[in-house]
């Protein structure tokens, strides 16, 4: 009887154990919504017009293969298709040249990717960054982030801050001509908080895009601002905003589309058909003289570039010690990346 | 508040964690795995003042977790059978022990476990543990029942592998038979292994696990059992 009793306490214990280990995860298990980030570059050929010159180079990373021990960075479902489906549209209708792809980078790689990139750019190049994948923003110090494959929890130094990005754009900035970085990413927005701007030309013609094309550009195309941004917009595959972003440019029909129209073409798909506002502006202090980045449409004004001579690059980050490294397979896209610890047994 | 009460009880707040977890959008995961353990069982009785050793044994078992964020949850359960070619753990009832020998004895294990990875790579875990055995030659049954506590840890060493262990006990638990209960016991276990995944899908486990079990019966009987050996594992993976 007295064992009984005994039992019972701890069974009681046990219980009360359970419940609160329970309750404690009911309600610590805030739920993030899905979030993505995709950068986008591409590289280009010179137009016929003869002003806009230089290579049309992009570092595209797409992250959807997170492996967060502490689960807080979950895996996405499409940044890797954004990046893809953008990669394949700089390349096939805007002659990007010089494409840089990372899949799934950590921050190592995208750093890495920078820099080479940075090394590269030449004074009269275009360079587009486009980036998707997870972002966070720190509500207390109100510093955003981009959150590489090998972020862990918590730890901001695992993460890319936006200062690092800034300043490695910056650089690219410095050595180049236009520069034009497109996050997909939640929080993207605090990228361009320091001074915004949108500049709607009065005048779509070569006198205009003569004069933009010919002044320095420093521009940022955000998913949205300091905001939770959708994962996958309706069954497309793609996030509403790199949905549009790609619509916009297989659908323009214009020889020469600027950042600026082009941005605002998205801005308003993309805040008509979900909740999210894209934002776009300046990189404030990386030299930005009121340039346009400008896209140049292949099929619709070009002509004389046989595709056929145009090649897409891919570009491997070398190590440190001089070995390469290893490619990472590609995976469907509808596989899931979780990392689920096994399950304990008694 | 008895053992049935109980399961009922850890059943329905395991439930309705998940039920709450499904609503939520984000990092959650769904597996369903199965389990081949090759393993041997040896002990001793004290009143018969015998010691037992299989010749041969092993269990199959399924389980199915579920995982959101730090906090996790699952069922396993398991069985087998284990042949004593000689002598084999009494057979204890309300009115004395009765020594058994060249018998298979059919083995269950049922868990109920939650956890919650406290740090990084380490989580605790509560657990409902319940073995239960049954004598081939006469039919007696014995389940033993009790709530244990583990802590488990993950360390993935790359994408593809991954370390994991774990180690807990059942400080004190209920042994019954034909609902009588006859005393009380205290079961642990270790285990380590590896994983391979194939892809975040697919996973193979594999390692060694160790467990023990000291049954002090109200006889005055004691019998000790430890059950060693490896296991393979497959999981599938889930995400929503």
């Amino acid at each position: 009887m007295k064992q009984d009793k005994r039992i019972d306490r701890l069974i009681q214990y046990g219980l009360r154990w359970q419940t609160v280990l329970l309750c404690c995860a009911i309600f610590s298990s805030v739920a993030m919504a899905d979030s993505r980030g995709i950068t986008m570059e591409s590289t280009g050929q010179a137009d016929d017009s003869g002003f806009i010159k230089g290579t049309y180079r992009a570092l595209i990373i797409g992250n959807n293969q997170y492996t967060d021990p502490e689960g807080r960075w979950t895996p996405l479902k499409t940044a890797l298709t954004d990046a893809r489906a953008v990669k394949d549209v700089l390349h096939k209708y805007y002659g990007f040249t010089d494409i840089q792809f990372l899949e799934n980078a950590t921050r190592r790689d995208v750093l890495l990717a920078l820099s080479d990139l940075s090394a590269r750019v030449l004074s009269n190049d275009n360079v587009l960054v486009y980036y998707a994948g997870h972002g966070y923003l720190d509500e207390e110090t109100n510093k955003g982030f981009w959150i590489p494959v090998d972020a862990k929890g918590t730890d901001q130094t695992t993460f890319l801050r936006n200062s690092t990005i800034r300043d490695e754009l910056s650089l690219i900035a410095s050595r180049s001509k236009h520069t034009l970085l497109i996050s997909d990413s939640c929080f993207s927005g605090t990228l361009l908080r320091s001074g915004t701007r949108s500049i709607r030309p009065d005048i779509s013609n070569d006198l205009y895009y003569k004069k933009v094309a010919n002044k320095r550009s420093v521009q940022i195309m955000s998913a949205g601002g300091v905001e939770y941004v959708d994962d996958s917009y309706n069954t497309s595959g793609h996030s509403p905003f790199t949905y549009f972003l790609l619509n916009e440019l297989k659908h323009n029909n214009r020889k020469l589309i600027t950042v600026s129209e082009l941005s605002t073409n998205v801005e308003k798909a993309v805040a008509n058909n979900v909740e999210q506002v894209p934002e776009s502006g300046v990189l404030q202090g990386a030299g930005d003289e009121l340039g346009e980045f400008i896209f140049i449409k292949l099929d619709v004004e070009i002509e004389g570039i046989p595709k056929e001579n145009i090649k897409v690059q891919v570009n491997v980050i070398p190590k440190k010690n001089g070995s390469t490294p290893k490619k990472e397979k590609i995976k469907p896209e509808n596989e899931s990346e979780r990392v689920m610890a096994p399950m304990p047994t008694l | 508040m008895n053992i049935k009460n109980n399961t009922i009880i850890s059943m329905a707040l395991v439930i309705s964690a998940i039920s709450f977890n499904v609503q939520a959008k984000g990092d959650m995961g769904l597996s369903l795995g199965v389990k081949l353990l090759g393993t041997n069982w040896q002990g001793n009785n004290q009143q018969s003042d015998t010691t037992f050793d299989t010749t041969e044994g092993g269990q199959f078992g399924f389980n199915i977790g579920f995982q959101k964020a730090k906090f996790y949850t699952g069922l396993s359960f398991q069985g087998g059978e284990y042949t004593f070619k000689d002598e084999a753990p009494d057979q204890v009832t309300p009115i004395g022990s009765f020594p058994s020998s060249n018998v298979i004895i059919s083995r269950g294990e049922f868990d109920l476990l939650a956890g919650y990875f406290f740090w990084e790579h380490i989580s605790l875990f509560v657990d409902l543990k319940s073995i239960s055995n049954t004598w081939s030659d006469t039919g007696y049954q014995q389940r033993f029942t009790g709530f244990g506590l583990g802590a488990s840890g993950f360390w993935p060493l790359s994408k593809k592998w991954s370390l994991y262990g774990s180690v807990g006990f059942v400080p004190i638990g209920q042994v019954e038979t034909s609902g009588s209960n006859i005393g009380d016991g205290t079961s642990g276990a270790l285990e380590f292994g590896g994983a391979f995944h194939f892809n975040q899908r697919n996973r193979l486990t594999f390692g060694l696990k160790a467990q023990s079990q000291t049954y002090n019966y109200d006889s005055g009987d004691k019998t000790e059992s430890r059950l060693n050996g490896v296991f393979v594992g497959y999981n599938h993976i889930f995400p929503f």
